[in-house]
């Protein structure tokens, strides 16, 4: 695991990537970084202006999808994608977020979707620990 | 962890892993496949992803496994499940994002030879006028009346807007229309994805292509589509686009509740599924409808553009530069059909991940030209190798619960293929082969190299010996548009 706190692992078809973080909101923040960079997403101008956003879910792998699968949905219907987001968590499987949708330059993936493939958020020494595929 | 001494061989090419194998396995697992096949399948997951789905409730039979079969993410590419109708389930991670992700096959009377000075105009035509790419929509901007309508009418929306002639609706797979698509059960979101992508190839690996008919194996079967050899054929290989994958995501997001709900136990949360009779089952049974009869048309209108494509090049260049349809059909879809289960007939919900109905002769859901010979079965290869036309079997149906294989199917990593191939350089080579190629991305050209792919050919030998499906034609690639 390097220090952007994801890994890429071998798979045949899709994109799979094992993430590592000390909690939910930074487990969440490094799964939008691994979701960029199994995009080859670039961002090369001026952010847009924020927004917020409140997701609840029945527990926190279906949270860590439906956050993801907000960002594909503004990406794949405006074109747009966060450059920076702050998420506070509001409950075990709840948050809030301020994110910045800004135009992405380029991606050269496109991702179909954010699966649900052995997903397991488990809980290590040093933290949170889980695996994720993108469908691609 | 499966090994190939767990499995017993039934038959050539035909491979069984019983229930005993694993704690909670319903069914055996059957996998058509010769001995490298199935060692290599061996190597990454999709065994265990076989095993996993043979745990799903209700089945009626085998979990099927195809030889082109590859580790997927729930289900197997390359499998299929069939679960008991009415009292059975419906699991939309086995049936895939890109719902009816398909293909369609044109046939031509026009002469390699005489085409050939003009193939780089032809598939410069082809990419100028099917939008491709990785978040590139299609030409009509719908509204969302009309993309009910879609919905609801698939390949007939074409027919009606003049998109289609009567027999490219006669020859798609259920007409082009799957009954019970509801547009009230697709989100306000994925309406909102499929507004602008109608006409529109997508990317990853989906892709246009022209082949010359290289060999022919049937001959009754290949007059029967008018194929002939040394003459042009067109494949068009894509889905429902975002669309599909919206009603699929927000479908496997809601089961993981619906699982619970039903007290449905599995070894992988992207198998979740729901009774076919509940509420929910219903409810992506008719949104799923919506996203097939989507993808059906879109296929559709592609042909449009491609006919279009080749009229603004080959006229007065050939005799003729008409393009027939052959055949389209899904190899990611859930379809209610009827089958022999122990000598009786039962209705099944059939599941296809990457893998392809086969019908046999005499079916009724066979178009009436291809009655006696069974329903076309299309084989894409991987750019730069051969494709395949062959037809269903009665064996298929009692086999594969009707089905074969999908294409060739892969076995290195996108990641591996592009650190190994460069994109610029397979151009390069493909052209010497002389294969045209118009890609949008050298990186994405490059993640789909031939070497990415298994041989299509013993993919293809492997479900002729097992006898679901026999071989007509093999295609040879010249031209393509790569998404």
């Amino acid at each position: 695991m390097d220090n952007r706190g994801f890994e890429e692992l071998e798979h045949t078809a899709d994109l799979a990537y094992r993430l590592h973080a000390a909690d939910m909101e930074s487990l969440l923040h490094t799964a939008t970084r691994a979701l960029h960079h199994a995009q080859e997403l670039v961002f090369d101008r001026p952010a847009g202006r924020s927004r917020s956003l409140s997701l609840t879910s029945f527990d926190r792998e279906t949270l860590l999808v439906q956050w993801l699968e907000e960002e594909l949905f503004t990406l794949a219907t405006d074109g747009l994608a966060w450059c920076s987001w702050d998420i506070s968590m509001t409950g075990d499987a709840s948050l809030r977020a301020r994110v910045t949708p800004t135009p992405a330059a380029s991606y050269q993936v496109e991702i179909k979707a954010v699966t649900f493939h052995h997903l397991h958020i488990s809980e290590r020494e040093q933290g949170l620990e889980t695996v994720i595929v993108f469908d691609v | 962890m499966v090994r190939k001494q767990d499995f017993q061989r039934r038959a050539d090419c035909i491979w069984e892993l019983p229930p005993s194998f694993q704690s909670g396995m319903h069914v055996p697992v059957r996998v058509f496949a010769d001995s490298a096949i199935l060692e290599a399948a061996l190597k990454d997951k999709s065994m265990t992803q076989a095993v996993n789905a043979s745990m799903l409730p209700h089945l009626a039979g085998p979990v099927m496994v195809m030889p082109d079969v590859h580790q997927g993410y729930g289900f197997p590419i390359g499998g299929i499940a069939a679960s008991l109708y009415p009292n059975g389930v419906i699991s939309p991670g086995a049936i895939g994002y890109d719902i009816n992700c398909g293909v369609r096959m044109l046939s031509t009377r026009i002469p390699f030879e005489a085409a050939k000075p003009h193939l780089p105009d032809v598939i410069s035509a082809l990419n100028r006028n099917c939008p491709s790419g990785v978040g590139v929509g299609g030409p009509i901007q719908l509204s969302e009346k009309e993309l009910r309508r879609v919905c609801r009418q698939g390949s007939h929306w074409a027919l009606k807007n003049g998109y289609a002639r009567p027999e490219d609706v006669a020859f798609t797979e259920q007409q082009g229309e799957i009954e019970g698509a509801d547009p009230a059960a697709v989100s306000a979101r994925a309406m909102k994805r499929g507004r602008g992508q109608l006409g529109s190839l997508g990317a990853g690996n989906h892709f246009i292509e022209i082949d010359v008919v290289d060999a022919i194996y049937d001959q009754d079967a290949a007059d029967a589509m008018q194929l002939s050899e040394g003459e042009l054929t067109l494949q068009i290989h894509c889905g429902s686009r975002g669309f599909g994958h919206q009603v699929c995501s927000d479908y496997v997001r809601q089961f993981q509740d619906a699982a619970r709900k039903y007290k449905i136990h599995l070894p992988d949360r992207e198998l979740v599924c729901a009774p076919l009779t509940s509420l929910e089952g219903k409810a992506y049974l008719a949104a799923m409808a919506c996203a097939a009869n989507f993808a059906f048309c879109n296929r559709q209108l592609l042909s449009h553009y491609a006919r279009l494509a080749f009229e603004e090049t080959l006229a007065g260049r050939v005799k003729s530069w008409d393009l027939t349809l052959i055949y389209d059909i899904a190899h990611n879809m859930g379809k209610i059909e009827t089958h022999l289960i122990e000598g009786q007939p039962q209705r099944v919900c059939v599941h296809r991940k990457g893998a392809t109905r086969a019908f046999g002769p005499g079916h009724p859901d066979v178009p009436t030209a291809y009655q006696t010979i069974g329903q076309p079965v299309l084989v894409p290869g991987s750019m730069g190798t051969s494709s395949w036309i062959l037809v269903g079997t009665e064996a298929s149906m009692t086999t594969s619960f009707g089905s074969s294989c999908h294409g060739a199917g892969r076995t290195m990593s996108r990641r591996k293929a592009k650190k190994t191939v460069r994109g610029e350089r397979l151009l390069e080579e493909l052209e010497q082969q002389g294969i045209h190629v118009r890609a949008r991305s050298m990186p994405g050209l490059a993640e789909e190299a031939p070497a990415a792919y298994k041989d299509v050919d013993a993919v293809v030998e492997v479900v002729s010996r097992a006898g679901i499906a026999r071989k007509v034609a093999r295609l040879r690639p010249v031209a393509v548009v790569k998404g």
